[in-house]
């Protein structure tokens, strides 16, 4: 009976204790799921209106310069056939969203998730009002597939008028281009064949003129040579006729006698000019 | 022994763990590989909320298999007599295998999470942990929970019932089990076909 009781306990206990586990299990849960939601910290509600809801849903992330600050906490269809959206944004990031703050909804690439991106509002940042949240906001509706391609039609017809003016301008122009362009080229190639003849004829002519003129100056360069060996002979006769009269006896009669030699000084106390100048 | 019908055990939170871990891992595989999705957390994601969907059916069965027999067999003595020790007996029973229940789904979500973690893993562990949890559906665990104690109270009633028919019928007590467990299998799957169909869509529609 004793056993019983105690293994009755011991069942009681472990059911207790995996009753706390369930219970911290989903406390833990509880917390894990209202991070992300701010529920543990303090929020704002703000909302914007739209005449389509499309691509909108409960839980999608709000955004202010690409950082998560809040989510879509619900929207509601009005009588007006306008649907009202409501975010939940942390409190925190309330002086960032002012008059001018717009939201949209934002599609980073093809296959991410949207989002609902709210432009900051950093005009009189320091001294709005932090106690006076602007609760409503103005929602710019992004471009949708439908509009792009209704754009994308518009804009084909103006493209084509384009295109078929250039492919008319191409079929005119072209030909009477090209013709001209060849004929332009023949008349350049024609040039340049007759510069090419009158070129070679006259490097004939000037290169006989060039050796003529080489020949002659070779002829004048030996005569000249043998004028420069003539006169070197001359100056060399010359020379030679030269000293032989320098020592001819009939010009050494014509020569002045040589100076005789120096009297000696005169005695002391005689004056100037006593003795005779030298000449 | 019928005292010890809504106690909580090792085995009990082990078979949760066990399931809600299968279904999450086989989810994910099957999505992974023959379907060759590749979206890692968005994959786990639909795990986790698959689980907690399918959760409440699981719970059922588990307790019904478990503790069918005890609850057939007090649905009989309540047949031979109607006393105040029983309909004291039979409170304490309705509300401790409901709480026993709901006490189920936190480890079968639990466990879904580490194995949806553990299977694919995309990030750092505790932050796709946080990924994971931040991204399961206040409305679909509360749903879910609540789901959980109306088929736990619904199969209470019917092996109750059954129990009770059985001895009246003058069948054994097996019999009368084995009809449970039908009727509450049966029970259990149109309420959840029936929750599918109205409360699941809006649920993800989510408009108000």
């Amino acid at each position: 009976m004793a056993t019983s009781r105690k293994h009755l306990r011991e069942a009681d206990l472990e059911h207790r204790g995996w009753l706390g586990g369930s219970l911290l299990l989903l406390l833990l849960l509880v917390a894990g799921m209202g991070a992300p939601r701010n529920w543990w910290s303090p929020s704002l509600e703000l909302s914007f209106r739209t005449y389509s809801a499309a691509g909108l849903r409960p839980g999608m992330a709000v955004m202010i310069s690409g950082y998560p600050v809040g989510q879509v906490q619900r929207i509601r269809l009005l009588n007006d056939a306008q649907v009202q959206v409501t975010l939940q944004v942390a409190k925190a990031q309330q002086p960032m969203i002012g008059p001018r703050s717009r939201a949209s909804l934002v599609q980073d690439g093809l296959i991410s998730s949207p989002y609902v991106a709210i432009t900051p509002d950093l005009h009189d940042l320091g001294r709005r009002n932090p106690g006076a949240p602007n609760e409503t906001l103005i929602y710019e509706p992004s471009p949708g597939m439908a509009s792009l391609i209704k754009d994308l039609a518009a804009s084909r017809i103006p493209l084509q008028k384009v295109l078929s003016s250039s492919a008319r301008l191409l079929e005119q122009r072209m030909p009477r281009s090209l013709d001209k362009l060849d004929r332009t080229l023949g008349s350049g190639e024609r040039l340049a064949n007759s510069l090419e003849r009158d070129l070679t004829g006259r490097a004939g002519a000037l290169e006989a003129r060039v050796e003529r003129a080489t020949a002659r100056v070779e002829t004048t360069l030996s005569a000249l040579q043998s004028t420069l060996g003539d006169i070197q002979a001359l100056a060399r006769s010359s020379n030679a006729l030269l000293q032989s009269l320098s020592r001819s006896w009939l010009l050494q009669l014509l020569q002045p006698a040589p100076e005789s030699p120096r009297p000696a000084p005169p005695a002391a106390g005689a004056g100037p000019g006593a003795g005779p100048s030298p000449r | 022994m019928v005292n010890r019908l809504n106690r909580l055990d090792f085995g009990n939170v082990g078979l949760a763990l066990l399931s809600g871990a299968a279904v999450s891992m086989g989810f994910i595989q099957l999505l992974a590989g023959p379907l060759e999705q590749v979206a890692n957390l968005s994959v786990q994601v639909l795990s986790i909320r698959t689980t907690a969907l399918v959760a409440p059916v699981l719970i059922s069965l588990l307790l019904l298999l478990r503790d069918g027999p005890l609850m057939v067999k007090l649905g009989a003595r309540f047949a031979r007599r109607r006393s105040s020790w029983l309909r004291q007996v039979w409170r304490q029973q309705a509300g401790g295998l409901i709480l026993g229940a709901l006490a189920h789904l936190p480890y079968m979500l639990a466990a879904a999470l580490v194995a949806a973690m553990l299977t694919r893993p995309e990030l750092d562990s505790l932050d796709e942990l946080r990924f994971l949890v931040g991204n399961l559906d206040p409305l679909l665990l509360g749903f879910s929970l609540m789901k959980t104690a109306l088929f736990a109270g619904l199969t209470l009633w019917i092996a109750l019932d059954q129990g009770a028919r059985a001895r009246r019928r003058g069948l054994p007590p097996t019999a009368g089990l084995s009809r449970a467990i039908s009727v509450s299998l049966a029970v259990v799957l149109l309420l959840d076909l029936a929750w599918a169909l109205l409360i699941t869509p809006l649920i993800s529609v989510g408009v108000e």
